[in-house]
């Protein structure tokens, strides 16, 4: 395996536009992602890049005397390392997030050609966002190269070095310059064989939070010649696949054989969650939200049951038990799609060709998803082994790249307490003495015969439930096939039952441990009996507060000048001192021509209100210039409101309300 | 004899409208059940029962015996499996009726569920389609069954042949005569008008820029006042009101907007009080403002009017429509919890355009639903709001944009008070009333100002004074 570092530096800022358009006053605008939650973060799709980097090795080989034949079948360097529309390449290239990076407006005209002036006609003013970063990608070959090929991608890094690279779009306007810097990277470190523990070990369960680091392409089954729908859940199959992969890939293909085909571990589909989120996994059906603050969610599957049993509650809960709040039933929020476009380009005229833009649905990076995962302990070392999966498709053109974590949960209590927790919980709706277990489905599941029969086989009677169905399809690697597309009993689905003996209760230990089988033979179809309130205890970080510092900053700033209202120096003389400052790295300095400024007589007038900054930068902000610039751009500001705001409370009477 | 209460109910009626991608099969799936709503009245004629109410994927009936009440729930199945092709099936159930309504219902409620669930555990699981299933065998149109027959869709140059099933061709045929009775359009394509910069555009064909938008409304608290009416008549005429009141409306705002204006609207969504429709967000606004005064006419029930609250969701026209639905979905119940609160109809402004103006709150334009007539009323409002920043200079409305993506609150306000005071200081104080009025409605609403006029700068070349 060859991996490359490609290290690249902005210097001019990149229009790299998803489909996501601007419309306040905007033309064009960079996909930055969660803008309102912090620092800005650029994404620079893989595809995009890798799209570049093939034009650029295309128009290199060539000139090197190995140029590309655009047919069908061409066997070129460049088809072999990028691929064709019929075949794969070997590169892989990720994609990339700038955590820091700067945004940029950039206005222009259009210029009439006859009189040579800023055109008049309607829309000839254009402002474009872009966005100035530095990207760091990963550039992976899989196999092995040829000597030849090595060589020719070699030179190809050291001229990409020496002329630098464009991205995105406005190229030919000069946006999008980067300085371009590889570095080999050693290939990822092999995985050291997992201790192979006796099989009288106990499964224990774990959650498994994804959080994906790239765009994740999860599609549903095919809806139009071109189209597929993303899904908001990874499917146990997919997680199962990704897993078992990134083992495979790290050289513990003993690890991935333990855990998906000889001891096999059971897994539950992938779920949205937040950082902090208190939420079964997966999230059970019939659950309601109260319109409290905190809201309460109350889980009305026992209601119903209740009400079947005895008649003596109501279908669903009316009212919140916690705080007597309405009740509303609770969907849980599915995650933010990111929607990227993508074009295919023409070589011949290295512009996107006509008709062909296509748009693809996927999850964007930052989501996180969780599974739960019943895994025995040195299954689960091989897990916690784990830093990354590639999850879903697209995953050569920077797509699905995931950090996994794998995180203890506390072991279900027996059976029998479960049991006991849920007639407890009857008794108290009315329903007394009756031996009845909730079984939630943990898996979307496919069944041979119908599921009353399998579970009255088991001596278990169905009572009431709330079950839906699902979609669901996937592709055969093996056979290379599709697999059936089947309607499926829906993850988070719940079916209560009445235990009649002990051999019921028996059968039902044996169906939590083993599932029933599924007819693919891919996943069995997991079932758990629920307790009364079972939530997962999710381990999440709190998101710091943004821009408080700036508040507290900005809000000395402003006191300081309404102060001193009608004693300011001009907006002028503030943006003397800002600039003086732009100037020098020592603070010391900034705050000797602050108190220089307020000695001199023009700014007489000004001098309590200079002296007070002055002192303010030196206790405030001792070696931190950066911030003493801040505080002073702020100054510059804050000093032109407080004086008008001064005058017009002058002239009115009174202060205008402020927000 | 004892009378017997029968009812049915439509499970996954979201699942089978929205199964196709195309809009014209949405809306032909919503028109076949909207068409047997109206069968099942004829059916239950014929079967000598009384209808109390058929609409919104939900019936309930009188049949005079057993035997009819039994005879009434097979024929229900038989339609439906009929007019759908088997896309879509229905729960039925009939108990003796002995004289208490509401307990009866509750019953009846209770059999529905069950005959609901019996439908998924009762069988093995479904395939639609076998293993190695070619693509080419597939239906274009949902893609979940075999295709058997080629079908048009579009018109003119547009015009495509795809190859689609059985459910989907009763769909589309259903969604072309809902279509040639109103005139409505047939593509998303249709919702916007076509100019010289569309030609040979390859098949993204639409207007650079054109934005869609999805308005979804629901009467607050309806489906609740007729749950509780407890007297089958009353609940049959209190139901009849509200169906044929809230259908009239559509149909004079379709048919009106394919006749008079040009604009024309996608009604996919038809069914008892709810009323999902896709238009061009330029007029999305005035659209929600014509259908509330409309309804508030044509719907009422105990001689008040009923109250309407609503979602816009704004999208690119390229989104799958059931990310818009569901969008939709989430605000009108965000709107009608408000409205609950209040005692007056809200509206939720969603976006699924882009994510840098939204503050990191999700899609929420607002942040929260506003009330109705702070919506598009006089000033205070949105509208107010929009008018008003209109007069402001496009560079200017950029660098509100620009400075209301900093993180800090205190920043933002500072930013926004200087760039007003510099452009008072230049003779221009649309900047400054555009601010008053963003905050003289965040004080109206108990919203961030900030949010407002994010708000506003999101749709002031949508709905500013031009549209």
């Amino acid at each position: 395996m060859s991996r490359w570092l490609v290290r690249l530096s902005g210097r001019s800022p990149a229009l790299l536009g998803g489909v996501a358009e601007a419309p306040a006053g905007i033309h064009a605008a960079t996909a930055f992602l969660d803008v309102g939650s912090g620092q800005p973060r650029l994404l620079l799709p893989g595809t995009a890049f890798r799209g570049v980097l093939r034009d650029a090795f295309r128009r290199f080989a060539g000139a090197k005397g190995a140029p590309c034949s655009l047919a069908d079948g061409c066997s070129c360097p460049t088809c072999r390392l990028f691929g064709r529309p019929d075949r794969s390449g070997g590169l892989w290239v990720r994609s990339a997030l700038a955590a820091r990076a700067r945004r940029h407006l950039a206005p222009g005209v259009a210029l009439d050609r006859q009189t040579r002036t800023a055109a008049r006609a309607e829309g000839s003013f254009w402002i474009e966002e872009r966005g100035l970063a530095d990207f760091e990608l990963d550039v992976v070959c899989e196999a092995t190269l040829s000597s030849d090929d090595l060589a020719l991608l070699e030179d190809f890094w050291a001229w990409l070095e020496l002329v630098g690279l464009s991205l995105g779009r406005r190229k030919s306007a000069g946006a999008g310059q980067f300085a371009v810097e590889v570095l080999a990277s050693p290939p990822a470190s092999r995985f050291p064989p997992p201790p192979l523990a006796g099989s009288e070990e106990t499964p224990q369960r774990y959650l498994l939070r994804v959080t994906l680091l790239e765009p994740a392409r999860l599609v549903g089954h095919r809806q139009r010649a071109f189209y597929r729908d993303g899904l908001e859940v990874i499917p146990a199959a997919t997680l199962r696949g990704a897993l078992g992969w990134a083992l495979e890939r790290l050289g513990a293909g003993s690890a991935a054989e333990d855990l998906f085909i000889k001891r096999p571990i059971s897994l539950t589909p992938a779920f949205p969650v937040g950082p902090n989120d208190r939420t079964p996994i997966p999230p059970w059906l019939s659950r309601w939200c109260c319109d409290g603050d905190p809201s309460h969610i109350v889980d009305g599957a026992l209601y119903r049951v209740a009400h079947v049993l005895a008649g003596t509650w109501s279908w669903s809960p009316r009212a919140c038990p916690d705080c007597g709040c309405e009740l509303r039933e609770f969907e849980p929020g599915s995650p933010p799609p990111l929607v990227l476009g993508h074009v295919t380009m023409d070589p011949t005229h290295r512009r996107a060709k006509r008709g062909e833009l296509h748009y693809q649905v996927a999850l964007a990076p930052g989501t996180a998803l969780a599974a739960e995962v019943l895994a025995r302990r040195s299954q689960a070392a091989a897990l916690h082994a784990l830093e990354t999966v590639l999850i879903g498709g697209r995953r050569a053109r920077g797509m699905g790249l995931a950090q996994v974590e794998l995180q203890d949960l506390p072991p279900l209590p027996p059976l029998r307490d479960r049991i006991a927790a849920t007639a407890r919980r009857l008794t108290d709706l009315g329903a007394h003495d009756h031996d009845v277990a909730v079984l939630g489905f943990l898996t979307d599941a496919a069944v041979e015969r119908p599921l009353r029969d399998i579970l009255g086989d088991a001596g278990l009677e169905v009572l009431t439930g709330e079950v839906r169905s699902i979609v669901r399809g996937g592709w055969d690697e093996r056979s290379g096939r599709m697999r059936p597309l089947r309607r499926l009993l829906q993850a988070g689905s719940w079916l209560a039952v009445r235990i009649g003996s002990d051999r019921a209760l028996a059968e039902l230990e044996r169906l939590e441990r083993d599932g029933i089988p599924d007819p693919e033979g891919v996943a069995p179809f997991l079932l758990r009996v629920r307790h009364d309130w079972e939530v997962v205890a999710m381990i999440g970080e709190t998101s710091p507060a943004t821009g408080t510092d700036i508040d507290e900053l900005v809000r000395e700033a402003r006191a300081l000048c309404r102060k001193h209202a009608r004693n300011l120096p001009a907006r002028a003389g503030l943006q003397t001192l800002l600039r003086f400052a732009q100037g020098t790295a020592s603070v010391e300095e900034i705050v000797l021509f602050i108190e220089y400024q307020a000695s001199r007589d023009q700014l007489r007038k000004a001098k309590d209100f200079l002296t007070e900054a002055a002192t303010l930068i030196a206790d405030r902000f001792p070696g931190d210039p950066e911030q003493a610039r801040r505080f002073l751009g702020l100054l510059v500001r804050a000093g032109n409101v407080e004086a008008k705001q001064d005058v017009q409370s002058h002239t009115s009477g009174g202060r205008r309300g402020r927000r | 004899m004892n009378a017997y209460l029968v009812g049915y109910d439509i499970p996954g009626i979201q699942r089978y409208v929205f199964e196709p991608v195309r809009p014209l099969d949405i809306m032909g799936g919503s028109a076949l059940l909207e068409r047997f709503a109206s069968e099942a009245e004829a059916i239950a004629c014929d079967h000598e029962a009384r209808t109390i109410y058929s609409a919104g994927g939900g019936g309930l009936f009188i049949a005079p015996d057993e035997a009819g009440a039994s005879r009434l729930t097979v024929a229900f199945r038989n339609a439906l499996e009929r007019l759908t092709h088997g896309g879509a099936a229905v729960a039925s159930a009939a108990i003796v009726f002995d004289g208490n309504f509401s307990q009866a219902r509750e019953r009846l409620r209770q059999r529905l569920a069950a005959d609901r669930l019996a439908r998924l555990i009762d069988q093995p699981t479904e395939t639609l389609l076998p293993a190695g299933t070619p693509p080419d065998a597939v239906c274009e149109a949902c893609g979940i069954e075999t295709a058997d027959r080629d079908s048009t869709i579009g018109r003119g140059t547009d015009q495509e042949t795809e190859r689609i099933g059985p459910r989907c061709h009763a769909r589309r045929e259903e969604g072309r005569k809902r279509r040639d009775k109103a005139g409505g359009p047939e593509t998303i394509r249709d919702l916007f008008p076509r100019d010289h910069e569309d030609d040979g555009r390859g098949p993204e064909r639409l207007p650079r820029r054109a934005v869609l938008a999805a308005l979804y409304l629901d009467g607050d608290g309806l489906g609740r006042r007729l749950a509780e009416i407890d007297d089958a008549d009353r609940l049959r005429a209190a139901s009849r009101t509200v169906t044929s009141g809230v259908s009239a409306v559509l149909q004079d705002i379709a048919g009106g907007a394919s006749t008079r204006d040009g604009e024309p609207v996608l009604t996919p969504i038809v069914g008892g009080d709810d009323v999902l429709l896709f238009c061009d967000a330029r007029h999305a606004a005035r659209l929600l403002h014509e259908l509330w005064v409309r309804l508030e006419q044509r719907v009422r029930l105990d001689a008040s009017p009923a109250r309407f609250s609503a979602a816009i969701v704004l999208s690119d026209p390229y989104l799958p429509l059931r990310l818009l639905f569901a969008e939709a979905k989430h605000g009108l119940e965000r709107a009608k919890e408000r409205s609950r609160r209040a005692e007056r109809a809200h509206v939720e402004l969603r976006t699924l355009l882009t994510r840098r103006l939204h503050g990191g709150r999700g899609t929420s334009l607002l942040g929260i639903p506003v009330p109705r007539e702070r919506f598009w009323g006089e000033a205070p409002s949105l509208r107010a709001l929009v008018e008003s920043l209109a007069k402001v200079e496009r560079a200017q409305r950029s660098g509100i944009a620009n400075d209301l993506s900093e993180p800090s609150a205190e920043l933002r306000e500072l930013l926004l008070d200087d760039r007003a005071a510099r452009q008072t200081e230049h003779g221009s104080t649309a900047v400054q009333q555009a601010l008053a009025q963003a905050r003289d409605l965040g004080r109206v609403c108990a919203t961030d100002t900030h949010d407002l006029l994010r708000a506003a700068l999101a749709v002031v070349d949508l709905w500013g004074p031009s549209h």
